[in-house]
């Protein structure tokens, strides 16, 4: 199996990606992207994935737009209803739709709509790496071939 | 060469590369977002008459300039800018831009070309759309999800 064509649930551990809900202030944002440094926060309504906040949108949305961070909500700077992958999504899905779509991170739900991860670039970039390290590897013989000697002669 | 190699060993002149953003160490935080904002990149090379100096990133945004006691309008890039950033050559591979991109955590890195100077600068993002637009057709046309049969004939 090529590291490309994994799925997504063979290369993240599923959980709780970092989050804030939909009322929460863009400072309480920022501060919760500062602190795990974590790539991006999902923004929850309730249960439901409302949206996506990122470090662009925190230099787009709230650094050169000159907004107040404690008197903005985050549901005014996120990115609304992101696109979302699945665990059975392969990797080579996801950089198709992170090259088409722009994408740096892409929520992942499971079968009842929940996140349980969100992929990121360095994941993508971690499998590159490490299917890179495995073509550098020496062929090694691990069984014992019967022709050992094949000597000379006629 | 197998595709994966040739992946691996593709020197950066091939990938897709943007103009460098330039800034001034003694430029404005605001007037780098300016120029950033302006030409949609994430990350502004900080030159002086000698060459490369540091990086201005969206991350430097995020940890640094959006902090409550920075005044975008006075701060000066010089303050909040990362110094002697990692930068790769024209000749250098894919393989190897993707290892530091792991292995430091960047998103950007600046590109010298074969004159010595800082011409470009390769995002992740450029490197994975290398990936979708030169991996073997057979690979892009799969499935998105994994499925049990049917996908490798036979």
């Amino acid at each position: 199996m090529h590291k490309l064509q994994l799925t997504i649930g063979e290369i993240v551990e599923p959980g709780q990606p970092a989050s804030v809900p939909l009322d929460a202030t863009v400072e309480e944002g920022l501060k919760r992207l500062r602190a795990a440094h974590p790539t991006c926060l999902l923004v929850m309504d309730g249960e439901r994935l409302a949206g996506i906040f990122t470090r662009k949108d925190a230099m787009v949305r709230v650094a050169c737009a000159n907004i107040d961070p404690a008197a903005t909500a985050m549901s005014e700077v996120m990115t609304p209803d992101p696109e979302t992958l699945t665990l059975s999504h392969r990797v080579i899905w996801a950089i198709n739709r992170m090259v088409s779509g722009g994408y740096r991170n892409i929520p992942v739900i499971d079968e009842s709509g929940t996140p349980v991860a969100v992929l990121g670039v360095s994941q993508v970039t971690a499998q590159l790496d490490e299917m890179f390290e495995e073509l550098a590897l020496p062929l090694v013989d691990t069984e014992e071939s019967p022709w050992v000697d094949i000597g000379g002669g006629a | 060469m197998n595709p994966f190699e040739a992946l691996a060993s593709a020197p950066l002149h091939k990938v897709n590369q943007r103009t460098l953003v330039r800034v001034r160490a003694t430029d404005t935080v605001a007037d780098a977002l300016q120029k950033m904002l302006d030409a949609k990149r994430g990350a502004a090379a900080v030159v002086d008459d000698d060459g490369l100096v540091g990086m201005f990133t969206e991350g430097d945004v995020l940890m640094k300039a959006l902090n409550a006691d920075v005044d975008m309008n006075t701060a000066t890039v010089g303050e909040l800018m990362t110094p002697d950033p990692v930068s790769m050559r024209d000749d250098d591979t894919f393989e190897n831009a993707i290892a530091i991109l792991r292995k430091r955590g960047f998103h950007h890195l600046p590109v010298y070309g074969t004159d010595g100077r800082p011409n470009g600068v390769i995002s992740v993002r450029d490197l994975l759309a290398y990936v979708a637009d030169h991996f073997p057709q057979e690979f892009l046309n799969l499935p998105p999800e994994r499925q049990e049969w049917g996908e490798y004939g036979g």
